[in-house]
C-alpha cells in the first residue's frame, strides 16, 4: 500500500525532529527509496495547486534534511580527533570478540552470584598435600573415601598430590583465619580415571562455604536454590537427599529436575526425571576440630560443584573430553559476551 | 557392591518391587540402582485353568492371565505346571535368546504364546520343566531377570553391606515388616581344639560334618543366581551367608587343625593365598594360625594350607569380627581386596554373628550336614552414649521439630534413649557425634520437610581477592580483543613435574601452554583463516606453580596481540617489566615469536592462595565491576548475552552497556500505561560524560492523561535513579 504525501510528510518530520542522529536516516530520508523520493513520486499524479503546496513543502522538508544530516560527523570516517559517538543504532554485524569458554561462563555465573552474597574468590593450588586433601577434611589414611577418590600422586612418600577436589582450601582458610568466612574456591582438579564421555581426570569444581555462628541447613538449602537459579537464569526445582562425604555430617546431594523434560522422564536423566548436581552438607564437627574452631559454637556448610557438568546439563553437551578440545564449531555457540 | 534383590526380599514382608527398594534406600541416604535385564516381549503370567490337549496325550492347554481383558491359550509340554503358578509368558513377536515367538498351529490347536524353561530364557539349563516364578511376581509386568541392588559404598557404614541390613534400612521407611532372625545354638558344643579371639572383638567357630550331603535344587538354584563363582558347596553356602547377613565367615578343613588362632605377626613371613599368590606378611598383620602355620589373613583371604577341598569330610567354620585397622592396613598394603576385606575395614558388629549363624544354620540344615561342635569367645562390647540436645540439632538444622519426633526418629534405626544420652544400636557404630543425631533425624522426616532460610547479610564486605579478578579483566580484554577462550589438559608429554602414577600416555604437568596450544592452533587452521586463542591456567614448575595467560595467534594478527600487550603491561621493549600498576613486580609479559607463522604471548600472575594479604587495587577493581559482568552491578539484569559488541572502547563500551541496560529495565517496568516505547537514540556528549537518550512512548490510550503522563514519567526516572553512578540532569 502506498502512503499518502500528507502521512509521508507526517514521517518525514518524525525523523527529522527525533532520528535524524541515527545512522540510517540519511537513506530513510534521501535514499532512492527515501521517504522524499517516494512523496516526489507521487507529486505528479496531482492536480497543479495540491503540487504547488505539496512540493514546497517537500522542498522544504529537502533542504532541512540535507542541512540537518550534513552537520552530523560521519562515523564510517576515522578522526582521531573527534570525540567519541555513541551510537546505539548502529547495527550490530557480525561480532569480532572471541569465544567465551562453557566452563568459564559458569564459573563466572556461580562467582557473580556468590560475590553479590559477600563471598570471597580463592584460588588455592593445584598441587596439594594428603594433609589438606585428606587426613583433615576427616579422610584419615584407612579410610574406605580414601581410595574412592582415585588419586594422582606427585609423590605418595612425602604425601604431595594433584588435589582431588577443591575442598583443601577450606582447610586452608579456616586454619588461618576467624570465621565469619564466606569463601568460593573455583579451580581445576585432577582424578586418576579412565576417561570416557562422562569421566575426565581433570575437570574444574567450585567449592563453596560458610562458616558462621547459626549456620543451618536451611540457610545451605537456600543458598543452593538461589545459586543454582542464577546459573540457569530460570526457576529450577530441587531435590534434597541425604548422601554421605566424610567431611561433612548431615551431608545432602542435591538433585535438579531434569531442565529438559521437567521430570517427566527423558534420555538426558536416563528417565528419572532427576539429575545429579552437587554434593552438600554441614562441615563436620572433626573438620571444624581439626582446623581449632569449637564445634559447639560454631557451624558452617560446604558444597562442591562439578562445573562441566553444570555445563552439560545447561548446554546439552554430552562428551565431557570436548570441554578440552578446541573446536570451531564449539567454540562458536559461545560468543563473547562483553 | 551387587546384592540379588531376592536375598533382600528374604527378610521383607512384603517383597518389595526393585525400583521401590532402590528409591527407599536411596532415600536413606544408601545410593542404590536397581538393575535388571529384560526380554523383550515376556512378561509374568499366571496359569488360571489347565486341559488336556484333545490331540496329544503328552501336550496341555493352559489359560495363561497376563493382565490383558482376554487371557491367552498356550500349548504346552512341560510336565511342571500347576494352577496358580507364575509363568514367564511369551507374547506373540516375543525375542527369546535362541529364536522369536510367532503364533503357532501344534497338532491342531493354536498356542497363541508360550511357557517358557529356563534355557529358553537364558538364566540355566533346565529344559524339562517350565521356569516357575515367585508367587510375588505380579501378573502383566515385564519377566526379568539378573535383579540386582546396586549399592554405592562410598559411606563407613558396614551394615549396609548385606541384605539384612538393606531390608532393616527399607523396613524403616516402608510398611515392609523386617524378619528377625537368632542364634539357634545355645549352648556350646565342645570342638575338640582350642582356639583364641586375639585382637578379634568375637570368635565364634562351628564344626561340621559333611557326611551325607546333598543341595537341594532350590538352593543350588538360588546360590547360582546370586554368588559369582561356584567353588565348594560350604564355601558357596558360607558366601551366600555373606551377601545375605553381611558377615564373612572362613571354612578350614578341620581334620588339618590342631587349633585356631587369631594372632598378630610379630616378623616378615610369607604366605601363599587361596588366589596362588605369595604375599610378605609384615609385623601388625593379623592371621589365623594353628600355631605352626599362617591359616588365613584375617578378614581378607584364606591360606593354601588348610583349605577346604572336595575330600574334606569335617568342616570348621569361622566366624569373627576383627579390628578394622590391621584389616585395611593389610589390604591397602599388599593392594588385596576382597568382599571379606570391604566389609572387615568398615568395622563389624559382635552381634551379627548371631545372625549369620542363625541364617547358616538353616542353610547347613537343608543341605543335611550335622553340627558336631561350637563354641564362641566374646569380647567386652563398650558402650557409645551420644549426647543428645533437641535445641543443638534443631540449630544445626533450622528447623522447630519436636522433641518427640526425635525421639522416634531415633528409636526407628533402633536407638535406645536414655533421657539426653543416645546408644546407637551395636550395627550403627558409625555414629559418634550430636551431627550423626542430626543427621538421621533429617533423613527422617526428609531433607525437603526443612525449610529454606536466607543467609543473614554480613555487613561488612569481605576484602576481594584482587588475583582471580585479574584474571577475569585479562579474560574479558582478550574477549573484546578477538582472542577466544579455550582450556587444554594439564598433562603434556614434556615437563619437570612428573607425578608418579598418570593416566596412560600422559607423563607430565605442564611447564607452559607451547605444546598444546600450537596442537590447538593447528587443528583450528583447517577450518579457520586466523584463529585467536587464549587460555588462562596453571603451569607447574619445580617446587612451584603459577597462574599463565597464554595467547596465540597467527601473523596476521600480531599487531592485535601487540596492542592487548601494551594494553596489560604498558609500552616498551617485549621483555620489559609491566609498567602498568595493575600488575604487581611479579607479573610478567614474555614474548615469542615461535614461527613465522604463530605468534605466542605469555602472561604470568601471582596467585591467591589464601584470604590474608591482598592488597586492594581500587582502579583495577572498579574497571572491573564495568566489565567483568557489566549488567550485573548496575542493574542486576541477567541478559548479558544477545548483543554483540563489534567496536571496543571503553566510553563507548558503557554507552552501550547502559543503554542495553536501560532497555531491558524498561521492558519490564513500563507496563501500566504505556503499550510499547521506541527508544530513539542514546549518544555521549562529546566529552563522553554523559549520555543523553531520548524515548518514543506508545500510550494505550491515544490521549493520556496529565497524570497518567506525569506518572510515567516519574516512573521512567525512578528507573534511572537506581542505577548507582548516574546522575540525571
Amino acid at each position: 500500500m502506498t502512503q499518502s504525501i500528507p502521512a509521508l510528510l507526517n514521517e518525514i518530520d518524525r525523523v527529522l525532529t527525533h532520528g535524524a542522529r541515527s545512522q540510517d536516516a540519511r537513506g530513510l530520508l534521501l535514499g532512492k527509496e527515501g521517504l522524499l523520493r517516494r512523496a516526489y513520486h507521487q507529486l505528479k499524479a496531482l492536480p497543479q495547486t495540491e503540487r504547488r503546496n505539496l512540493g514546497k513543502a517537500l522542498h522544504e522538508r529537502e533542504t532541512r534534511a540535507k542541512t540537518l544530516l550534513d552537520s552530523i560527523p560521519d562515523i564510517t570516517q576515522k578522526d582521531a580527533g573527534a570525540p567519541p559517538y555513541f551510537d546505539p543504532t548502529f547495527p550490530g554485524g557480525k561480532s569480532q570478540a572471541g569465544h567465551r569458554h562453557p566452563v568459564g561462563i559458569i564459573i563466572n555465573e556461580i562467582v557473580s552470584f556468590f560475590t553479590k552474597i559477600n563471598f570471597q574468590v580463592l584460588e588455592g593450588t593445584e598441587i596439594e598435600t594428603a594433609k589438606y586433601n585428606f587426613d583433615l577434611l576427616n579422610i584419615p589414611p584407612l579410610h574406605p573415601a580414601r581410595e574412592a577418590h582415585d588419586t594422582i600422586w606427585i609423590n605418595r612418600r612425602k604425601g604431595t598430590l594433584l588435589r582431588t577436589h577443591t575442598s583443601p582450601m577450606q582447610i586452608r582458610v579456616m586454619a588461618e583465619s576467624k570465621p565469619p568466612l564466606r569463601v568460593i574456591v573455583p579451580g581445576r582438579v585432577y582424578r586418576y580415571e579412565a576417561e570416557d564421555a562422562t569421566h575426565a581426570s581433570v575437570f574444574h569444581q567450585v567449592e563453596g562455604f560458610v562458616v558462621q555462628q547459626g549456620t543451618t541447613v536451611a540457610n545451605l538449602k537456600w543458598t543452593l536454590h538461589a545459586a543454582l537459579e542464577a546459573i540457569f537464569g530460570r526457576s529450577v526445582k530441587l531435590r534434597f537427599r541425604p548422601s554421605y562425604f566424610p567431611f561433612t555430617q548431615p551431608s545432602l546431594e542435591v538433585d535438579l529436575a531434569c531442565i529438559q523434560c521437567e521430570g517427566e522422564g527423558c534420555a538426558i536423566c536416563k528417565q528419572t526425571g532427576w539429575l545429579e548436581i552437587l554434593g552438600a552438607g554441614m562441615i563436620h564437627p572433626q573438620v571444624l576440630q581439626n582446623v581449632g574452631y569449637n564445634p559447639a559454637h560454631i557451624s558452617g556448610f560446604a558444597f562442591g560443584v562439578g562445573v562441566e557438568r553444570l555445563a552439560m546439563i545447561k548446554y546439552k553437551i554430552t562428551d565431557i573430553r570436548s570441554f578440552l578440545t578446541p573446536d570451531r564449531f564449539v567454540m562458536e555457540q559461545f560468543p563473547g559476551v562483553l | 557392591m551387587r546384592i540379588p534383590l531376592a536375598l533382600v526380599n528374604q527378610f521383607l514382608t512384603p517383597a518389595l518391587s526393585g525400583e521401590e527398594a532402590a528409591r527407599t534406600l536411596t532415600q536413606r541416604g544408601i545410593e542404590t540402582e536397581y538393575l535388571a535385564q529384560r526380554l523383550e516381549g515376556v512378561v509374568v503370567g499366571k496359569i488360571i485353568s489347565i486341559r488336556a490337549h484333545p490331540n496329544v496325550l503328552r501336550l496341555r492347554l493352559a489359560v495363561v492371565d497376563y493382565g490383558a481383558t482376554r487371557p491367552l491359550e498356550v500349548v504346552c509340554g512341560a510336565p511342571n505346571i500347576a494352577l496358580g503358578q507364575k509363568v514367564p509368558l511369551a507374547l506373540t513377536g516375543a525375542r527369546l535368546p535362541a529364536l522369536t515367538v510367532t503364533p503357532k498351529k501344534i497338532r491342531g490347536i493354536e498356542s497363541e504364546g508360550m511357557l517358557l524353561s529356563q534355557k529358553e530364557i537364558g538364566i540355566g539349563h533346565e529344559t524339562t520343566g517350565i521356569h516357575i516364578l515367585s508367587p510375588e511376581d505380579e501378573i502383566g509386568a515385564p519377566f526379568e531377570t539378573g535383579r540386582m541392588l546396586e549399592v554405592d559404598t562410598k559411606s563407613p557404614r558396614h551394615d549396609i553391606l548385606g541384605a539384612y541390613g538393606l531390608a532393616r534400612e527399607i523396613s524403616v521407611k516402608t510398611r515392609a515388616r523386617l524378619k528377625a532372625i537368632t542364634n539357634p545354638l545355645k549352648k556350646e558344643i565342645p570342638l575338640g581344639f582350642p582356639i583364641a579371639r586375639g585382637s578379634a572383638a568375637r570368635l565364634d567357630v562351628l564344626l561340621i560334618n559333611l557326611k551325607n550331603i546333598t543341595i537341594p535344587d532350590q538352593l543350588s538354584e538360588l546360590i547360582t543366581h546370586t554368588v559369582l563363582k561356584r567353588v565348594h558347596p560350604i564355601v558357596d553356602i558360607l558366601n551366600l551367608t555373606m551377601l545375605a547377613t553381611g558377615q564373612s565367615a572362613h571354612a578350614y578343613d578341620a581334620d588339618l587343625l590342631s587349633s585356631l588362632l587369631v594372632k598378630t605377626v610379630t616378623k616378615k613371613q610369607a604366605f601363599e593365598a587361596l588366589d596362588g599368590q605369595q604375599y610378605l606378611l609384615q609385623k601388625g598383620d593379623v592371621v589365623t594360625t594353628d600355631g605352626h602355620d599362617v591359616l588365613a589373613l584375617a578378614g581378607i583371604i584364606g591360606a593354601r594350607a588348610g583349605a577346604v577341598s572336595f575330600n574334606t569330610k569335617r568342616i570348621a567354620i569361622e566366624l569373627a569380627t576383627f579390628a578394622p585397622e590391621p584389616i585395611a592396613r593389610t589390604s591397602i598394603r599388599l593392594n588385596l581386596q576382597t568382599a571379606s576385606s570391604l566389609r572387615f575395614r568398615r568395622g563389624a558388629d559382635t552381634a551379627n554373628i548371631d545372625r549369620a549363624l542363625g541364617y547358616l544354620i538353616v542353610l547347613l540344615q537343608k543341605i543335611g550336614a550335622s553340627i558336631e561342635g561350637y563354641e564362641t569367645i566374646k569380647g567386652p562390647v563398650p558402650k557409645k552414649a551420644i549426647p543428645f540436645h533437641p535445641d543443638a540439632i534443631n540449630a544445626l538444622l533450622g528447623t522447630r521439630i519436636r522433641e518427640s519426633r526425635m525421639r522416634i526418629a531415633l528409636k526407628r534405626i533402633g536407638c535406645e534413649l536414655h533421657g539426653r544420652s543416645v546408644n546407637s544400636p551395636s550395627f550403627r557404630n558409625d555414629l559418634e557425634h550430636s551431627s550423626n543425631l542430626a543427621e538421621e533425624i533429617a533423613r527422617d522426616i526428609g531433607y525437603d520437610a526443612i525449610p529454606e532460610a536466607p543467609l543473614t547479610i554480613t555487613t561488612t564486605l569481605p576484602q576481594q581477592n584482587t588475583s582471580y579478578l585479574k584474571a577475569e579483566y585479562i579474560r574479558a580484554l582478550a574477549i573484546a580483543y578477538g582472542f577466544s577462550e579455550i582450556l587444554t589438559t594439564s598433562f603434556v608429554k614434556i615437563g619437570v613435574v612428573i607425578p608418579e602414577n598418570v593416566p596412560t600416555g600422559k607423563q607430565a604437568l605442564r611447564a607452559n601452554f607451547a605444546q598444546a596450544h600450537l596442537k590447538a592452533i593447528g587443528t583450528l587452521l583447517q577450518s579457520v583463516d586466523d584463529p585467536m586463542l587464549f587460555e588462562i591456567g596453571t603451569i607447574f614448575h619445580r617446587g612451584s606453580e603459577r597462574t599463565a595467560v597464554m595467547f596465540t595467534t597467527t601473523a596476521p594478527k600480531m599487531p592485535v596481540l601487540q596492542q592487548l600487550r601494551t594494553l596489560l603491561c604498558g609500552a616498551g621493549s617485549p621483555s620489559a617489566e609491566p609498567a602498568s600498576a595493575e600488575f604487581d613486580a611479579r607479573s610478567s609479559f614474555a614474548w615469542k615469536q615461535n614461527s613465522e607463522k604463530i605468534s605466542l604471548g605469555y602472561l604470568t600472575l601471582p596467585r591467591s592462595h589464601t584470604a590474608k594479604n591482598h592488597p586492594q587495587i581500587a582502579s583495577l577493581k572498579i574497571e572491573l565491576n564495568a566489565l567483568h559482568d557489566p549488567f550485573q552491578p548496575v542493574l542486576g539484569i541477567k541478559e548479558p548475552s544477545s548483543y554483540p559488541v563489534s567496536i571496543f572502547d571503553v566510553s563507548f563500551f558503557t554507552g552501550r552497556v547502559l543503554f542495553y541496560a536501560i532497555q531491558a529495565e524498561l521492558d519490564k517496568k513500563i507496563t501500566q500505561h504505556v503499550r510499547g516505547y521506541y527508544v530513539i537514540d542514546a549518544f555521549s556528549s562529546e566529552k563522553g560524560e554523559s549520555i543523553t537518550i531520548r524515548f518514543e512512548l506508545d500510550f494505550k490510550t491515544h490521549t493520556p492523561t496529565q497524570k497518567e503522563l506525569a506518572q510515567t514519567q516519574s516512573s521512567i526516572l525512578n528507573i534511572f535513579r537506581t542505577i548507582k553512578g548516574i546522575t540525571l540532569r
